[in-house]
């Protein structure tokens, strides 16, 4: 992979989200129906991502919590999340337990 | 004048710059990890400005995802700004357009948060304070990246570990997303729809495809159940 060619294609993929409002939109606003979708594209992406790679370990579905040791560490980063709405207590707490969890199982 | 402009922005900013130090040096060491130096770490800092897209990218780079798959998941993943800058238009509209761009450039979801409260809630605050706010932001955070990457390679952590740093983040910016019973209908839809997607093509497009069909899913229900949207607080 040619990283630098990488590097400008992550300079697009934020820059264009960024800066198309204001060339989009000037005085007018975003349709609602666009603004609907919108709203949810946060809470469906970070959900996505987590879970593409949480349930699944050496590239297989699993549940299993003693193999795939990322499956209870993350049920504690959601309470943590839930109890502290803390963003650095919850990576804290996730990476604490799944060190402790790697060196166990 | 600049001095106060510069202690007053910085005074509403230290806090997301001190988060941002532990948070850019575990991205750093992350990024060289997925092989970019120092210095390429530093100019994606401050040209894609993205936390969750740069650290998202390392940990795809790693699990041996292809280049444009992982852009357009990084694109989603910024996506979220387009409403953020646009919520921000009506203080900046006014200006020039070069000014408009390095404003938005520099706007990212902790800036963009201590900004427009300040807007909304402070009749000091100005469009030089919210500009420098931003650019002590960004700066702290594209040097802690860099330096994460420098010393990347004499630091040795297991990449399952690396890796979780990332998806520890996720999860508690998606608890931040949960303000209505639509937000926590999207969230199970998109793990079951993830799950399969995944399954079946085993490769990160099933992120992008999971998350569009549950934002229509959300946005459709809401468009037919207009009363669950009571408990929204934006």
């Amino acid at each position: 992979m040619n990283r630098w060619l990488f590097i400008s294609g992550m300079f697009l993929a934020s820059f264009l989200p960024r800066t198309f409002p204001v060339f989009l939109l000037k005085d007018r606003e975003i349709s609602p129906a666009v603004q609907r979708f919108l709203k949810y594209i946060p809470v469906a992406i970070f959900t996505a991502l987590v879970s593409a790679d949480i349930f699944f370990w050496e590239g297989s579905f699993s549940l299993d919590w003693m193999t795939n040791i990322k499956l209870l560490p993350s049920v504690i980063v959601l309470f943590i999340s839930f109890k502290f709405q803390n963003l650095f207590l919850s990576m804290l707490a996730g990476v604490v337990s799944i060190a402790i969890l790697s060196t166990l199982f | 004048m600049l001095r106060e402009d510069f202690l007053s922005a910085l005074r509403k900013i230290i806090f997301v710059m001190l988060s941002y130090i532990p948070l850019g040096v575990a991205c750093g060491i992350a990024l060289q990890e997925a092989g970019f130096t120092p210095w390429m770490s530093m100019v994606m800092s401050l040209t894609a400005y993205t936390g969750a897209g740069q650290f998202a990218a390392a940990s795809m780079i790693a699990q041996g995802s292809a280049a444009m798959s992982i852009l357009i998941t990084v694109f989603f993943l910024n996506l979220r700004m387009s409403l953020q800058t646009s919520s921000l238009l009506p203080y900046i509209n006014h200006r020039s357009l070069p000014f408009i761009l390095v404003f938005s450039q520099v706007t990212t979801d902790e800036s963009y948060g201590i900004n427009i409260y300040e807007f909304n809630n402070n009749d000091q605050w100005n469009l030089r304070k919210a500009l420098i706010a931003s650019i002590l932001a960004w700066l702290t955070w594209s040097s802690s990246v860099y330096f994460g990457a420098y010393i990347g390679t004499s630091v040795e952590i297991p990449t399952t570990v690396v890796n979780y740093v990332l998806i520890a983040m996720f999860i508690s910016m998606m608890v931040d997303q949960l303000v209505s019973r639509i937000h926590a209908v999207v969230v199970l839809a998109t793990v079951i729809f993830t799950i399969i997607f995944q399954i079946l093509l085993q490769n990160s497009l099933s992120i992008v495809l999971a998350t569009l069909l549950a934002a229509l899913l959300g946005c459709f229900i809401e468009n037919k159940f207009p009363e669950k949207e009571e408990r929204e607080n934006d």
